[in-house]
């Protein structure tokens, strides 16, 4: 009850402060620049309360916080339709199964697997994962996982991301879960835009460390892949491969113009003034791979939300989703690989750095 | 002062009433956020699935009389219109551009519609939304915040930079974005901003109007979403956050809200795209699988405010 109140005086604090300027502001900027943008204090209707229970939490208007999130975020292409084609992600695909026959056996590609499975229950869908219950290699609970699990609603951080830091605690999760590594350095390509090779996110550092927030048991443990800001994870010979690999068969790269939107890499920046957004440049021997080489943050048409369906041989001829996927549509088929032109032939991204096709 | 602007009398000139959602024979569907167009001629609602991809159509008693776009056949379908001699245009979604194709009523392609006569910046604009009104098509592009307006051809009648009339910076424009739009009877166009906390109305000569302040006191916008303008000049904004539809005489003075969120028939849930048809009946698509709800629009003589 104390605490209810307390949020209310704060939140009337915010509205005198806020609401009676003309100015109109930006969500986010600065912070969050209205508390009333996602709070509400008024939710009556002539007079008489809302049903009970049909307010989110804190006064949220949506029910839940990503439901409240994805009020605005879902138009930006974050939940949409598969063709937007973002940085993070397309939570269209945690709502997509896919099933086919080989060999006799029946096979899926679910869409738990696709995604980071944020609960959403004002959205179609977006539910707990149904067979995870807590995060791989990691203790959070898949039943409490949303936006706010890795985006500070009111960016205390300051970075545009609005990750949390380190000994940030993740809003609302029962008990606490306090991050131990700090936010990673990198510029993300903006929340509305369709990434390419020439205009993406740009990565410096701490990615990988930063995920290790929740999926500790992957960090360069024995027997992972190794990725992050650390000697096993630098590319050294691996940086050739990247900039001479143009597709199978085709080594004729070279470094300037060798970038892959679909498979970045962390430059070793510890900070952002170096960044660019629109760089071709591949990497040299110093950078790294991270977590998010090889998988989306947010989700992917593919298991394990990877950039790519990892268990092909050929890309074009064995990813799923195919049209003949019960599930699948033209559409997921055209937007799976964010409209990259895929060459007949083409083996496992796995090549652009380790060049066994 | 901040919460004294709605006056009681004022408030009772508009009326509303929730009378049904759109069905089909096993009740309502339960669309997320769909989008609308209202046939006019032949009092039917259009309703654009983007997630299903498909588009039914509607009678005015509000049930299911036709379905057509689930084949496949028009690709990502975003948005819809219908001509008067009842073909339809439907918006739809490639790279780099996007397409309108011309259908049949039955809704197989026909051909695709092409733009022509674009001004030199204008010719690599991919419309995401479109509108039908006397003759004129209005193809919007909601990130680069321009209007084109075409005859139905295609043939390139005249372009509006909304960027620029509201003051966005070109770099700013995709992070902004305009969320609602649609064309009332004389030709205005109407949209509203989220980030801005705002809504427009541009008239066919240039001359545009804002109106809205942030907050989540009667009148004002928390994200604002659809809007649509009735014959007495009053605008209906949907607030998705607020869980309301806002209402506003044609001085933008502020009448009443309706909806809000909960469960009952009556309530809202992140009300978003809206339409109005000519006898008064505002359609009003929201999420969380809520569809579309019908409300009856009634305006009373207004009295003075005290």
């Amino acid at each position: 009850m104390k605490l209810t109140k307390l949020l209310l005086v704060v939140m009337a604090a915010c509205l005198i402060t806020l609401g009676l300027s003309l100015t109109s502001y930006a969500l986010h900027d600065d912070g969050v620049a209205h508390c009333d943008a996602c709070h509400t204090m008024h939710n009556s209707e002539d007079g008489n309360t809302v049903a009970a229970g049909a307010v989110g939490p804190h006064l949220q208007i949506g029910a839940d916080p990503s439901s409240t999130c994805l009020t605005c975020h879902a138009g930006y292409g974050q939940f949409s339709d598969g063709s937007a084609y973002r940085a993070g992600g397309d939570f269209y695909w945690v709502t997509k199964d896919y099933t086919w026959s080989a060999h006799g056996r029946p096979q899926a590609s679910t869409g738990d697997s696709h995604g980071h499975n944020v609960i959403a229950a004002d959205e179609t869908g977006l539910d707990a994962d149904a067979t995870l219950t807590t995060a791989p290699g990691g203790t959070y609970s898949a039943n409490q996982l949303g936006c706010n699990s890795c985006h500070d609603p009111h960016g205390s951080q300051g970075n545009e991301s609005l990750l949390y830091g380190a000994e940030d605690t993740a809003f609302d999760y029962p008990g606490g879960y306090t991050f131990v590594n700090p936010a990673p350095v990198f510029l993300n390509a903006g929340r509305t835009k369709d990434v390419t090779d020439s205009d993406h996110s740009a990565f410096g550092s701490g990615m990988s460390e930063w995920c290790a927030n929740c999926h500790a048991g992957f960090y360069n443990a024995v027997g992972k892949h190794p990725a992050g800001n650390n000697t096993g994870a630098a590319l050294n010979g691996e940086a050739s491969n990247y900039n001479a690999y143009v597709a199978t068969g085709d080594l004729s790269g070279v470094q300037a113009t060798s970038y892959w939107e679909m498979i970045p890499f962390e430059d070793g920046a510890t900070d952002t003034s170096g960044l660019d957004r629109t760089s071709t440049m591949g990497p040299d021997s110093t950078g790294n791979v991270m977590c998010l080489s090889c998988h989306r943050a947010h989700a992917s048409a593919f298991p394990n939300i990877g950039r790519w369906y990892f268990e092909d041989t050929l890309m074009l001829e064995d990813s799923h989703p195919m049209i003949t996927d019960t599930g699948a549509t033209q559409e997921d088929v055209d937007n799976m690989y964010y409209g990259r032109v895929i060459p007949a032939g083409q083996r496992s991204f796995c090549n652009k750095c380790h060049v066994q096709d | 002062m901040f919460f004294g602007a709605v006056s009681t009398d004022v408030m009772a000139a508009v009326e509303t009433s929730f009378l049904y959602s759109l069905s089909n024979t096993s009740g309502t569907i339960p669309y997320s956020w769909a989008n609308l167009f209202i046939d006019e001629e032949r009092n039917e609602i259009y309703v654009v699935d983007t997630r299903e991809q498909d588009i039914r159509i509607f009678n005015d008693k509000g049930m299911e009389i036709y379905r057509f776009g689930n084949d496949g056949s028009l690709g990502t379908i975003v948005d819809v219109a219908v001509k008067k001699d009842g073909s339809i245009l439907v918006l739809s979604r490639r790279r780099p551009k996007s397409a309108i194709i011309l259908c049949n009523f039955r809704g197989e392609p026909l051909a695709e519609l092409q733009l022509k006569n674009l001004p030199s910046d204008l010719l690599n604009f991919s419309p995401d939304r479109i509108a039908y009104r006397k003759g004129l098509l209005y193809l919007l592009n909601s990130s680069s915040m321009r209007i084109v307006v075409t005859d139905t051809n295609g043939a390139f009648q005249k372009d509006y930079d909304l960027g620029s009339l509201v003051g966005v910076e070109d770099k700013k424009r995709a992070d902004t974005q305009i969320d609602g739009f649609s064309v009332d009877r004389e030709g205005n166009m109407l949209f509203t901003i989220p980030v801005l906390f705002a809504a427009f109305t541009l008239s066919p000569d240039g001359q545009i109007s804002g109106f809205g302040r942030p907050g989540s006191a009667p009148g004002r916008f928390n994200i604002v979403g659809g809007i649509v303008a009735d014959d007495n000049g009053n605008y209906y904004v949907a607030d998705k956050l607020k869980c309301a539809v806002l209402i506003f005489d044609k001085n933008f003075k502020f009448l009443k809200e309706f909806g809000y969120r909960g469960l009952r028939p009556s309530n809202l849930i992140g009300p978003k795209n809206l339409v109005l048809d000519t006898r008064g009946r505002l359609y009003v698509s929201q999420r969380r699988s809520r569809g579309i709800s019908v409300f009856q629009i009634t305006h009373r003589p207004q009295t003075a405010e005290p």
